[in-house]
């Protein structure tokens, strides 16, 4: 693959991932602009999500992209933000 | 913070240990009458039962306050003492309701696991015991502090080899722990009446004749992973713990984008152990006021 069908595959992903957080995720008055590919998403400063979320978005990867997630250290490095989280799936999704 | 050695000190803790080595049970049960009664006798001990007992009596006060309190903590005892129990025999008899085992059975068979919703009544650790039957490994999922003597409610014993405690104080951890297990099809318990220090999300149902705040946790995780939640309790009948008919619940997936979901689902938590309290008045052992809080309920009334 081209490092431009890369790039291409990852701003897709970013863009699959915010789509299913905003309609999966309880959160209230976040429009999609305020889901920036390097917004925190545990942090109070970005998306402030918890520990509930976090199962959710397990649930969400394992479900539209096949990746699984059970190690809490992976999770917190993964979940930092969706470009790193996007990086995380292309490097351990499932070859089709 | 709650712990048993909160209501007697080490040493009453090692005369009871001590009876209960020599096989005299049913000494130590007699035993428990009047140390049961003293107890209640104290004032700071009577008004922790007392918030309780005013919901479901209406009074709690006077010599019938204290004959309530007696009564109560005497069956918290003996919860106490099954506890020690399962610690030096290595075993309890408990009698699973055959209807609970049943259900859980069938949900069991989808391979999904389910999430086993509990309360501080009866004989609520140890009716865990009766699940075993079941085959399938069993997680605890509780907030456990250092000085928390609940977590060594099964430790020791050769009956409970399949019970693992997941800590809830670790978060993110205890969560992604709760969706692996259930994943394994395990069946894990919480508590549902009370919150966590960490509990963020949380609902407010009504519960004898007042709102209490309870946390909404295990409804969102059984949610999430798409387990059902079941209520199940037990209680010491005629010396043995027996579980009690359970209730299964079916939540619907992104139940916290359905707020009316949410709080049906835990309503009817609230409503199983009301029904239960007025059953059972004196097996209820949640010291805490579960009706003060106020700011936690208007946060939660949106």
């Amino acid at each position: 693959m081209t490092y431009g069908a890369i790039a291409m595959t990852k701003k897709k992903l970013v863009d699959d991932l915010r789509k299913h957080i905003l309609a999966e995720l309880p959160l209230e008055d976040v429009v999609e602009d305020d889901i920036q590919p390097d917004t925190l998403l545990f942090d109070q400063d970005g998306l402030g999500l918890d520990s509930l979320d976090a199962v959710e978005l397990v649930v969400i990867i394992e479900k539209y992209f096949g990746v699984t997630i059970t190690d809490p250290e992976i999770a917190k490095s993964a979940f930092k933000n969706l470009d790193v989280l996007a990086d995380y799936i292309l490097e351990h999704r499932p070859a089709n | 913070m709650w712990t048993s050695k909160s209501l007697a000190s080490r040493l009453k803790h090692e005369v009871f240990q001590t009876i209960l080595r020599m096989r005299l049970t049913g000494v130590a049960r007699l035993l428990l009458y009047p140390v049961s009664f003293y107890y209640a006798l104290h004032p700071a001990i009577r008004k922790r039962y007392s918030y309780y007992l005013k919901h479901r009596f209406g009074a709690a006060g006077g010599l019938m306050g204290l004959w309530r309190t007696a009564r109560a903590y005497k069956n918290f005892a003996d919860v106490l003492l099954d506890r020690s129990l399962l610690r030096i025999r290595g075993r309890l008899p408990v009698r699973q309701d055959r209807h609970t085992l049943d259900v859980l059975r069938d949900i069991l068979a989808e391979g999904r696991g389910c999430l086993l919703v509990s309360a501080h009544f009866g004989s609520w650790q140890a009716g865990i015991l009766g699940l075993e039957s079941l085959g399938r490994p069993i997680r605890l999922l509780q907030w456990v502090d250092e000085e928390d003597v609940d977590r060594h409610y099964f430790e020791g014993s050769g009956q409970t080899r399949d019970i693992d405690v997941i800590n809830a104080r670790q978060g993110l951890s205890a969560v992604l722990e709760v969706h692996r297990a259930l994943k394994a099809n395990s069946i894990v318990c919480c508590m549902g009446d009370r919150l966590s220090p960490n509990d963020r999300e949380k609902v407010i149902v009504p519960f004898l004749g007042g709102g209490i705040v309870i946390p909404a946790a295990p409804y969102v995780l059984a949610s999430a992973c798409g387990v059902p939640v079941v209520h199940a309790f037990s209680i010491r009948k005629d010396g043995v713990i027996t579980g009690l008919p359970p209730v299964v619940t079916h939540v619907p997936p992104h139940i916290r984008r359905n707020r009316a979901e949410l709080e049906k689902a835990a309503r009817r938590f609230a409503g199983h152990l009301e029904e239960l309290t007025l059953r059972y008045p004196y097996h209820f052992f949640n010291f805490h006021d579960l009706w003060s809080n106020r700011h936690d309920k208007e946060e939660t009334c949106r």
